[in-house]
């Protein structure tokens, strides 16, 4: 090949000149032969020149227009020659790599592994916290909250007066709405069922910028007083519940009693603001003539032009300061407010979320860094098998780019061939592991393969060869060709650097697979913890039914006692059934109920000061149907209730009553709860064991239970335990039947416990699944990086082994020395990685329960297993090499 | 305007004219413009400049290829040869003006129906 002829050429620059000059040459060629001509034909030479160049025409516009498109010619041509040398590499590479089947095809399994944990991590965390969210200009949407000044949320609510007057005085918004969410009972032909409901201020669609697939949204007509009741469905219920009905629009539906038109259907993927919202509907009436004191709407804003977060965040900090000293009875429960960026305030789990996503994409990056390690180092090794081929093909001429090339063309074919197989399989695992993702939390649209997913894995897929194909590269640099060619001469003894190398490579790789398993161990551990955590009440055995009734068929205090007390006495008879009980907040259902509390001694303290509790309010049979136990006083009974006269009476939890009565004598004492102005006053009557509330992390938070008889409590849970030896999934037709008999109109969510507690220790068991099953593809790999470099070295070495068998070594010394080699370069990776391990952990220590980031038994059973499959992958080739026949080997060479 | 400047071909045809006479051999700009005019008798005549610029242009399309060589008279000079795609576009162009050709033809014919002359 004319190589230094080719690269002058390539110059861009010259390019055009060149061109020029060959036009030129071509031109003047034409007018000389045609001056020649009329010479012939008795013209002077002056005379034919001019005559010549007048018959040509516009030479000057000629000689432009050839030179551009003779210069674009060359320009093509060039580039149809590189796409011709990529296309011989390429197939070059693919003949090669035919002729290597076992070397390629560890290699793109190992790569496909690796590109596939990627693709699959990341196609998870996309809808969730990358995906763009579904309305107009997303990124200038935000939530505005208050800041509460006890607990620290910054998500507190406000009344709607109190967001129109923000609304008045601001300038970093082009506009301010708010929404409340929260439940109707849907009823029809089809049945009733409890559906989740959004109230949207005036103009909240039209600041989301979003159209309905049908029909129309809800704008400010809908909200004036005496508008029509009216609603609009998510694309999800008009299927489910209306077939999909294209006359949809301008039917009715019932909620909680009343007759609502049907006015829109949205499209699919809009979701406000979470997704399981089925029905949109109107505030009404002037928001300034809404009860201040009624702080239930959470606000969200689109940002005006060239207004950060941070900056409206202060200005509409201190309009929040002007409206407390207004009124500071209600406006005055916020000091500060927050303005944060919508997908985070839409997503509850945003604060687990986010971490622990981050966490699986760094533990999936580090497989992937092992996968390309051990491609590396047998990249190295058929490097080096290869030197006579490359040593040839460069004595033929090749050139020293264009066998670089070469090389670089089969590691990105490699590449490309994984990262094929990779995504088909990430798109496999994610059927397998989609359904297991929480479907509740805020999202946009569902877990797949889209654009971004594909850009992510592509970037992946292509940065792979710079890892592996780094380490040979740096190594035939270092070497040369000349190098290549003096040792091609003879066989073996070559490539002590490339055995260095690779001896450092395997090192990496268990450091790194270390790195992971340990940390899987952590995680694992934690787990364990959570599951062994005790809850404080018993979920086994236990069924929870939830029930809201609607106002129009309970509108009172009594008949809600006449329902609930029927219900209770129902099931309480059922077979199967040992108690039941009823309560406003169930254990680890995500909602919390905080209170400040304190002695009569007390009061004098600020509210800030005074610890804090959750709250509930709980039935009498509460207690022994969720297997509470009373260690103090007594349960409530049936009797007490919250009446006019009474000094209600309380159960508290045992931290609290430890906390305000240290020597025993809550029971009979006076609780002080409530805010400063307007305190309750309560007498303890019995004491329980402390209870996780709010998840399994830390310390059960001190609880005071209120009284739910006699209260106008609608919603309201209803714990119902099964006898021993009865399975709880058997009683759900039972009790499903018995609350339809009661009231058909009445929807009902019937939930295992178990199932509610794994809502909250599911994060580890999600973790500890995830990482568990990188940990053990790294470690997959990290054995095969040791397996591989001993047999590599055994086989270097057959003749050297041969020849001190026939001198009478033992074999099994041999065999050992083999082993102990194999587990020295393993232990230098061990105590690394052990050491990064921790500080892995550290780094984790948030997720962590119930063991510290140098958790001994993490770190002891990683170095175990490590040890363990180090001695295997070694003595696997070692016990191979010990049985080599000493004069075969010698016969051979 | 001298007279030799009317004797032009049609537009359109330029291309068609340089592929087919290159198709026979390789030449250089100025032998392939006195083969047009000994090929026609004088009759298809195109301008030089056009000439150069369709040739350029028909090299950028990747119909014809240049590459120098040694005229008749020793010097060096850009021959031009067909391509594949040159071949290929050839084939085409040939049997479009042909039935072109043949159409134009027909509708100058005398018509029977009317007469001869065929003008009311």
């Amino acid at each position: 090949m004319k190589e230094p002829h080719r690269r002058t050429f390539r110059r861009e620059a010259g390019n055009r000149s060149d061109a020029r000059a060959e036009v030129d040459e071509e031109l003047a060629y034409h007018l000389d032969r045609c001056v020649e001509e009329l010479t012939r034909d008795g013209w002077t030479e002056t005379e034919a020149r001019a005559e010549a160049e007048r018959r040509f025409g516009d030479l000057e516009v000629t000689r432009a227009v050839c030179t551009d498109e003779h210069a674009r010619a060359r320009a093509g041509k060039r580039r149809g020659r590189r796409m011709d040398e990529l296309a011989q590499d390429v197939r070059y590479a693919l003949r090669t790599l035919r002729r290597a089947p076992t070397y390629a095809g560890v290699v793109v399994a190992t790569l496909a592994v690796g590109i596939a944990l990627n693709t699959l991590v990341f196609s998870l965390m996309n809808p969730y916290l990358v995906r763009a969210l579904p309305y107009h200009e997303p990124r200038e949407l935000v939530a505005v909250g208050g800041v509460d000044r006890l607990e620290g949320w910054d998500l507190g609510r406000f009344s709607p007066a109190q967001i129109a007057d923000l609304e008045d005085r601001t300038r970093a918004f082009d506009d301010l709405e708010y929404y409340v969410y929260g439940s109707a009972n849907l009823t029809g032909d089809e049945g009733a069922v409890r559906a989740s409901s959004a109230h949207m201020s005036a103009d909240l669609f039209g600041l989301l910028g979003m159209d309905a697939a049908r029909g129309r949204t809800l704008g400010p007509a809908d909200a004036a007083d005496g508008a029509a009741d009216v609603v609009v469905i998510s694309h999800g219920l008009w299927t489910r519940r209306l077939g999909a009905d294209p006359d949809a629009v301008g039917s009715v539906v019932r909620l909680d009693g009343t007759p609502h038109t049907v006015v829109g259907v949205m499209p699919p993927d809009f979701n406000f603001p979470f997704n399981a919202i089925d029905l949109w509907l109107p505030f009404r009436g002037d928001p300034r003539a809404a009860d201040r004191s009624f702080q239930n709407s959470l606000a969200v804003g689109r940002l005006a032009d060239g207004w950060t977060p941070e900056a409206a965040r202060a200005e509409i900090s201190a309009i929040q300061a002007d409206l407390a000293a207004a009124y500071p009875e209600t406006d005055g429960s916020y000091e500060t407010l927050s303005v944060k960026p919508l997908r985070e305030a839409l997503n509850f789990a945003w604060a687990i979320l986010r971490p622990g996503f981050w966490i699986l994409i760094a533990a999936v990056a580090l497989v992937l860094l092992v996968a390309c390690v051990n491609v590396a180092s047998l990249t190295l090794a058929r490097a080096e098998a290869r030197e006579r081929e490359v040593a040839v093909r460069a004595a033929v001429g090749a050139g020293r780019g264009r066998l670089v090339r070469q090389l670089l063309a089969e590691s990105v074919t490699l590449a490309v061939l994984g990262g094929l197989l990779g995504v088909g399989l990430a798109v496999m695992g994610m059927r397998l592991v989609g359904g297991i993702l929480p479907a509740d939390l805020y999202r946009v649209g569902d877990v797949g393969v889209d654009r971004t997913v594909l850009l992510f894995s592509t970037l992946l897929t292509l940065a792979t060869p710079l890892a592996f194909g780094l380490a040979p590269a740096w190594h035939a640099a270092r070497r040369g060709l000349a190098g290549v060619l003096r040792s091609a001469g003879g066989a073996v003894g070559s490539g002590r650097g490339a055995s260095r190398t690779r001896r450092a490579l395997v090192v990496v790789q268990v450091t790194l697979a270390v790195v992971l398993v340990a940390t899987t161990g952590l995680m694992v551990r934690s787990f364990a913890h959570a599951m062994d955590t005790d809850l404080g009440f018993d979920p086994d055995g236990l069924l929870v039914a939830t029930l809201t009734p609607a106002e129009a068929t309970y509108p009172d205090a009594a008949a809600l006692a006449a329902y609930y007390d029927d219900v209770t006495a129902r099931l309480a008879s059922l077979p199967g059934v040992a108690s039941v009980g009823t309560v406003s907040h169930i254990p680890l259902n995500h909602e919390t109920v905080p209170v400040r509390y304190t002695t009569p001694d007390g009061e004098d303290q600020p509210v800030e000061d005074r610890p804090s509790a959750y709250t509930s309010r709980a039935g009498p049979g509460y207690f022994a149907a969720m297997g509470i136990p009373v260690s103090e006083g007594r349960p409530f009974e049936a009797g007490d209730a919250e009446a006019a006269g009474n000094a209600p009476g309380v159960v508290v939890s045992r931290r609290l009553a430890d906390d305000l009565w240290p020597r025993g004598t809550a029971v009979g004492s006076t609780l002080v709860y409530g805010s400063g102005d307007d305190p309750v006053r309560a007498v303890v009557r019995g004491v329980v064991d402390d209870v996780y509330f709010d998840g399994v992390v830390g310390a059960p938070r001190p609880h005071v239970y209120r009284i739910l008889e006699g209260t106008t409590t609608r919603r309201r849970f209803l714990a119902i335990r099964t006898e021993a030896g009865v399975d709880a999934a058997t009683l759900t037709g039972p009790v499903r039947a018995l609350f339809r008999a009661v009231d058909p109109e009445l929807p009902l969510t019937l939930r295992a416990m178990p199932d509610v507690v794994l809502e909250s220790t599911g994060v580890w068991a999600l973790g500890s699944g995830f990482l568990g099953a990188f940990g053990l593809v790294a470690l997959g790999l990290a054995a095969l990086g040791i397996y591989g470099l001993v047999t590599f070295t055994v086989q270097r070495r057959t003749r050297e082994m041969g020849l001190r068998l026939a001198l009478g070594a033992d074999a099994a010394r041999l065999q050992a020395s083999i082993v102990a080699d194999g587990l020295r370069l393993t232990s230098v990776g061990l105590v690394v990685g052990l050491l990064l391990a921790v500080g892995a952990g550290a780094a984790l220590a948030g997720a962590l329960l119930g063991v510290g980031p140098a958790d001994p038994v993490s770190l002891g059973g990683a170095a175990a297993v490590f040890a363990l499959v180090a001695t295997a992958a070694s003595w696997l080739p070692a016990r191979r090499a010990a049985r080599v026949d000493p004069v075969r080997v010698l016969r051979s060479e | 305007m001298s007279p030799k400047q009317e004797r032009t071909v049609l537009p359109g045809t330029v291309e068609l004219v340089i592929l087919r006479t290159l198709a026979d051999e390789p030449l250089h700009g100025f032998a392939l413009s006195r083969r047009l005019l000994d090929r026609s008798d004088g009759v298809v005549e195109v301008q030089d400049a056009a000439l150069y610029q369709a040739l350029h242009r028909m090299a950028r399309q990747g119909l014809i290829e240049g590459e120098w060589g040694r005229s008749d008279n020793n010097r060096r000079a850009r021959f031009y040869r067909l391509t594949a795609k040159g071949q290929r576009r050839l084939a085409v162009e040939e049997r479009d003006f042909r039935r072109y050709v043949d159409g134009v033809l027909r509708i100058l014919a005398p018509d029977p129906d009317v007469g001869a002359g065929g003008s009311p």
